[in-house]
């Protein structure tokens, strides 16, 4: 069973300061949703919100057509996996994932047969008997998958579920509970301030600020085409220059921009001077050049202050590029310049509000 | 250091070793201190103890225990002090967690009396007490001011009066420890049983109290141990004809001029909770969760 989930105009205040203002959202039965943004932005309580955790002030939240703001958290049929886990310390692993079951007041056979399903899915068969402490953080945050998956509910919340993990094992877990999520096919909504988990796992990010969704939209879109300037550098690194609608302006043309192209660090590239033509073109001073293994990362400061940066495919020449010295850069992909459009940029905004 | 001998690689022994060793060396007087002071208070009054019970001309031991006031008394005791333990247990649980999840004027009020019972003395709160259970005292007279009751209350020197005195006086000792567990809960847990389905029921009975109750049985545990040779409370409550073992010790030192008796009575109290502790600690690891 899998749900469509729709969130419309959610508002929630604690105590005086409003930390949802107006949010609305869809997700499609079987996809994985990811709220990104940074801390404070109203995440965690949109997901609390899902659960039943947090009650609202305002607005509604659909599960398949059906109004469940005041339906408790008990009745919602939501699996969460919490940001502790939250496993039980005195159950085994078992227990742990037929607890659902058990409140349901499930049979015995039904609750062993769900528990060895359940164990094998997040391939942790033969650990049935183990206690949660004798486990490594990778495999708890497994049980707790088992368990919030255990019950069959029709929608899954993952509270940054990464974020008790190293990076090693985050890398791998992503691919993991992605493939969790496909095998099952079950709604999920996840939350988390890594843009680079979110991007891995998600079908659609959506992107929060300050208690509002500023962009929901594939991965690839949002970095392709961001709705604002905040999107634009949260999602990656960004080089923002003043355009007009024909593309990005010279830097001292900033008087007639009508908004801002946005220049991905890849689509930068540096000019020889016998290819510099009637391009577009950024001049400035090399601040500090580092070797990151798969790219070359430049840093250039123009002549009014601002810093560009360049990411360099791993077999340029280099040694021209010491700090100090004098480089033009200019855009190796015109096509794939974005401009936000001032009005294009409020319209957005609206639509997300 | 034999573990750590065991464990290290061959080629890394020898200089760790004579530090490691210089470490231990250097440390090991501050036991003396602590060893000291127990052999002051503790193994010296057990050895004048055995000295003053073996001093008499028959066997004090065979004495104390073929006196059936004494043997009255370990049983009035034992019963006391396990009633006591139950009820403390009880409600210090649910005084624990009105403290911890309840609004703020009840956690303030419920931990400002926890802790102004804890610092007035006995004596004056077993006086309140006395003053609360004689015939004619405060509870007769709010009774009679409802006027549910007419006659004196016979609560005073009786041995069902020993009993609300005593939980109320044992009361913090099996809260503090059940506090200390339950505020250190994690509220996620909470949560996670709720959104799993579980009612008020399940919740505390299969997420809550498995993790409060090693901490039950430690209050439980310290408050039957005390109990035992509790003397002024039961002793002025109880009167002279309920004595607690404590109280006969007392009237065999004092009244009865048989300070051996009262040696080997005093040795039998010591001895006795000590097996029950080690039991209790046995059974249930008191000591983990102290130590």
């Amino acid at each position: 069973m899998s749900i469509a989930l729709s969130i419309q105009d959610v508002h929630v205040t604690l105590g005086h300061f409003e930390v949802l203002k107006g949010v609305s959202l869809d997700a499609e039965p079987g996809t994985f949703v990811t709220l990104l943004g940074a801390s404070g932005s109203g995440k965690t309580t949109l997901l609390n919100v899902i659960a039943g955790l947090q009650q609202l002030d305002r607005g509604h939240v659909l599960f398949d057509g059906q109004n469940v703001e005041r339906r408790p958290p008990r009745k919602r049929k939501v699996g969460v996996v919490f940001q502790s886990y939250a496993l039980f310390p005195h159950m085994s692993v078992g227990d742990n994932v037929a607890f659902p079951l058990r409140a349901a007041r499930r049979p015995s056979v039904e609750r062993r047969k769900v528990v060895q399903e359940m164990l094998e899915l997040v391939d942790l068969a033969g650990m049935v008997n183990r206690a949660p402490a004798s486990l490594s953080g990778g495999q708890r945050q497994r049980v707790a998958l088992a368990r919030a998956l255990a019950s069959d509910p029709g929608i899954l919340l993952l509270d940054e579920p990464m974020a008790a993990l190293d990076k090693q094992l985050r890398e791998r877990m992503q691919v993991e509970i992605k493939r969790i999520q496909q095998q099952v096919g079950i709604t999920t909504v996840a939350v988390t301030h890594d843009q680079a988990e979110a991007m891995t796992m998600s079908d659609q990010v959506a992107i929060m600020h300050e208690g509002t969704l500023v962009q929901v939209d594939s991965p690839e879109n949002l970095y392709r085409r961001p709705v604002n300037e905040y999107v634009a550098s949260f999602l990656g690194e960004a080089n923002l220059f003043p355009a007009d609608r024909g593309g990005p302006l010279a830097l001292d043309a900033a008087g007639q921009a009508t908004g801002t192209a946005v220049i991905r660090p890849e689509d930068l590239v540096v000019l020889a001077p016998d290819q510099l033509g009637d391009h577009w073109r950024v001049p400035g001073v090399v601040r500090l050049l580092s070797f990151q293994g798969s790219r070359f990362r430049l840093e250039v400061v123009t002549a009014t202050g601002r810093s560009v940066v360049c990411s360099l495919p791993p077999h340029t020449d280099a040694s021209a590029l010491v700090p100090g010295s004098e480089v033009i850069l200019g855009c190796g992909a015109p096509d794939r310049v974005h401009v936000i459009h001032r009005s294009d940029a409020g319209d957005a905004l609206e639509v997300a509000a | 250091m034999a573990v750590n001998e065991a464990v290290a690689t061959p080629a890394a022994t020898r200089r760790p070793r004579r530090l490691a060793d210089g470490s231990v060396a250097e440390k090991r007087w501050l036991l003396w201190p602590p060893l000291i002071f127990f052999l002051l208070t503790v193994a010296g009054p057990v050895v004048a103890l055995i000295h003053q019970a073996t001093s008499g001309e028959e066997n004090a031991f065979v004495e104390a225990l073929s006196s059936e006031v004494f043997v009255a008394s370990v049983w009035r005791t034992l019963l006391l002090a396990a009633v006591v333990t139950a009820a403390t247990v009880l409600v210090g649980t649910a005084y624990a967690l009105a403290i911890a999840v309840g609004p703020v004027w009840v956690k303030a009020l419920l931990m400002g009396g926890l802790l102004i019972s804890l610092w007035t003395s006995v004596m004056v709160r077993t006086i309140g007490w006395m003053l609360l259970e004689l015939p004619s005292g405060a509870l007769f007279w709010m009774l009679e001011k409802l006027g549910l009751r007419s006659e004196p209350i016979e609560l005073y020197q009786t041995t069902l009066g020993m009993y609300p005195a005593m939980i109320a006086v044992m009361l913090p000792f099996a809260v503090l420890p059940i506090l200390a567990a339950v505020i250190s809960f994690d509220r996620e847990q909470l949560n996670a049983a709720t959104v799993f389905g579980a009612g008020p029921l399940l919740t505390f009975g299969a997420v809550v109290l498995p993790t409060i109750r090693q901490a039950m049985i430690s209050g439980g545990v310290l408050v039957f141990v005390m109990s035992l040779g509790f003397y002024v409370t039961p002793l002025l409550l109880g009167g002279p004809s309920n004595m607690t073992m404590s109280g006969i010790i007392n009237a065999q030192l004092n009244t009865a001029n048989r300070a051996d008796v009262g040696a080997a009575m005093s040795l039998l109290l010591v001895g006795g909770t000590v097996a029950i502790y080690l039991v209790a600690d046995r059974l249930f690891k008191v000591s983990e969760r102290w130590g």
